[in-house]
């Protein structure tokens, strides 16, 4: 076991944790982070992305012992049923979300990519949500959700 | 995932001192995007993990005159937005925008791509174009090999007990010379090449002054084209040309049959990207 100290959403943790555990065991059995899911384990599906000082990565192919110091943000994290994040609620409002499964993931590399970009291109969120599989919606409204994301940051100036 | 040591280091030297001594069976960690699928497939047998993902002695990227050194832990989305190598070497930044997908890059390193020694490994190719060497280093001992030599076969490299990738050295491109890194996989993102190939030319006056190509996923290792390059060096590109480099293309790579793709199809679809390359000398 390794003692491990970082931060998730903002919060300060220090924990203990098998060497072998990858930081999505960690949010979702140790901390019950649990809109993290899993999906195919081996960094094809994107379900269990989350950001790392930043930058949207697959949590099942890192180990928790690397993340020392570092800064993770979940979608816990990015707003929540209460508070949804406007671009969560962009997702509700363009329909772009059916059974839900890759939703959180696709709302984590959303989120890191408006941050970077307040008005991409269609093809910028198409690179920027290619690690992200969804089987059910077809993309297009994903895709419409992300931009009516944009519109809506830049109009109200929600900082990200 | 079966239980192993991760022994992590923010100093490159007690990391080198910790390796010489390790007695059990080890592997090096990055960004783990290889090592962690390896070991959650049960394909590789580790009783430790070495991360070397903390050390900055390997995250620099440094210009020099007309190289560009590149820290072997830099990750791919670190060496795609910098902007020295975007303009000196943009064909290997255009090979790691074709791996996987933002959120691999975003953790994949140069150094995991070519110690994993893939015969499918992107960056591979472009790294052979661009005459890249790869500086080891091990406790008191460093060397430097050139990217042909340094993968053996499939997943084996001259690495040995104690060494690890510190670096590669690459040629900075000239402004008049041009680059392509064309790719065949199952779709765009996240699908492992079934053909890739790097090519870099040099025209004056009409005449191809160099041209260095290379072919990923086509052998057990990437194969550096000599046949093509001798075909077209000192002549002026056409059609004639450009069907005949075609047709040689068959017999300088030794591509199999496996779950990914099969030998014909590989034949074909590397003869059409290199078609696609050449045209546009024409």
């Amino acid at each position: 076991m390794i003692t491990v100290k970082f931060e998730v959403n903002n919060i300060e943790r220090e924990i203990e944790v098998r060497d072998n555990e990858t930081l999505l065991e960690t949010l979702r059995e140790r901390l019950k982070l649990i809109g993290t899911k899993e999906g195919c384990g081996k960094g094809e599906c994107g379900a269990c992305t989350v950001m790392i000082d930043g930058k949207p990565v697959a949590s099942c192919l890192v180990l928790t012992g690397q993340v020392e110091g570092k800064s993770i943000v979940t979608i816990e994290g990015i707003g929540d049923v209460e508070n949804p994040h406007v671009i969560q609620q962009s997702y509700i409002d363009e329909g772009a979300i059916q059974c839900g499964f890759c939703i959180p993931g696709m709302v984590v590399s959303s989120y890191a990519l408006l941050k970077e970009k307040p008005e991409p291109s269609e093809e910028e969120i198409k690179d920027a949500l290619s690690g992200n599989l969804c089987r059910c919606t077809g993309y297009r409204k994903i895709i419409a959700a992300v931009k009516t994301a944009g519109k809506k940051i830049k109009e109200t100036g929600v900082e990200l | 995932m079966k239980n192993l040591q991760l022994i992590k280091s923010d100093n490159l030297s007690e990391l080198l001192e910790l390796l010489k001594k390790e007695e059990r069976k080890y592997n090096i960690i990055a960004g783990g995007t290889d090592v962690m699928v390896l070991l959650k497939e049960f394909l590789i047998d580790p009783q430790c993990l070495y991360d070397v993902s903390g050390l900055s002695e390997l995250k620099e990227i440094l210009v020099d005159n007309d190289s560009i050194e590149i820290g072997s832990a830099v990750t791919m989305s670190d060496i795609i937005s910098d902007s020295e190598v975007s303009r000196y070497a943009p064909v290997l930044v255009s090979a790691l925008k074709e791996v996987g997908s933002p959120l691999i890059r975003n953790r994949a390193t140069l150094g995991g791509n070519v110690g994993n020694s893939s015969p499918a490994g992107d960056s591979i190719p472009a790294l052979f174009v661009l005459n890249a060497r790869v500086n080891i280093v091990s406790e008191g001992n460093e060397r430097s090999v050139k990217i042909e030599d340094f993968i053996l076969g499939p997943r084996r490299n001259v690495l040995e007990k104690g060494e690890i990738i510190k670096s590669f050295v690459i040629d900075k491109m000239g402004t008049d010379e041009r680059s392509f890194f064309l790719k065949a996989g199952s779709r765009n993102a996240l699908a492992i090449s079934k053909a890739n190939l790097a090519f870099r030319f040099m025209l004056k006056d009409n005449l191809v002054k160099s041209m260095n190509l290379s072919f990923g996923s086509v052998g057990p290792v990437v194969i550096k084209s000599t046949m093509i390059p001798q075909l077209f060096i000192g002549k002026k590109p056409d059609p004639g040309l450009i069907d005949k480099s075609c047709s040689l293309v068959s017999e300088e790579i030794k591509p199999i049959d496996d779950f990914r793709s099969t030998a014909k199809y590989r034949v074909k679809v590397l003869e059409n990207l290199l078609r696609k390359c050449l045209d546009e000398f024409c």
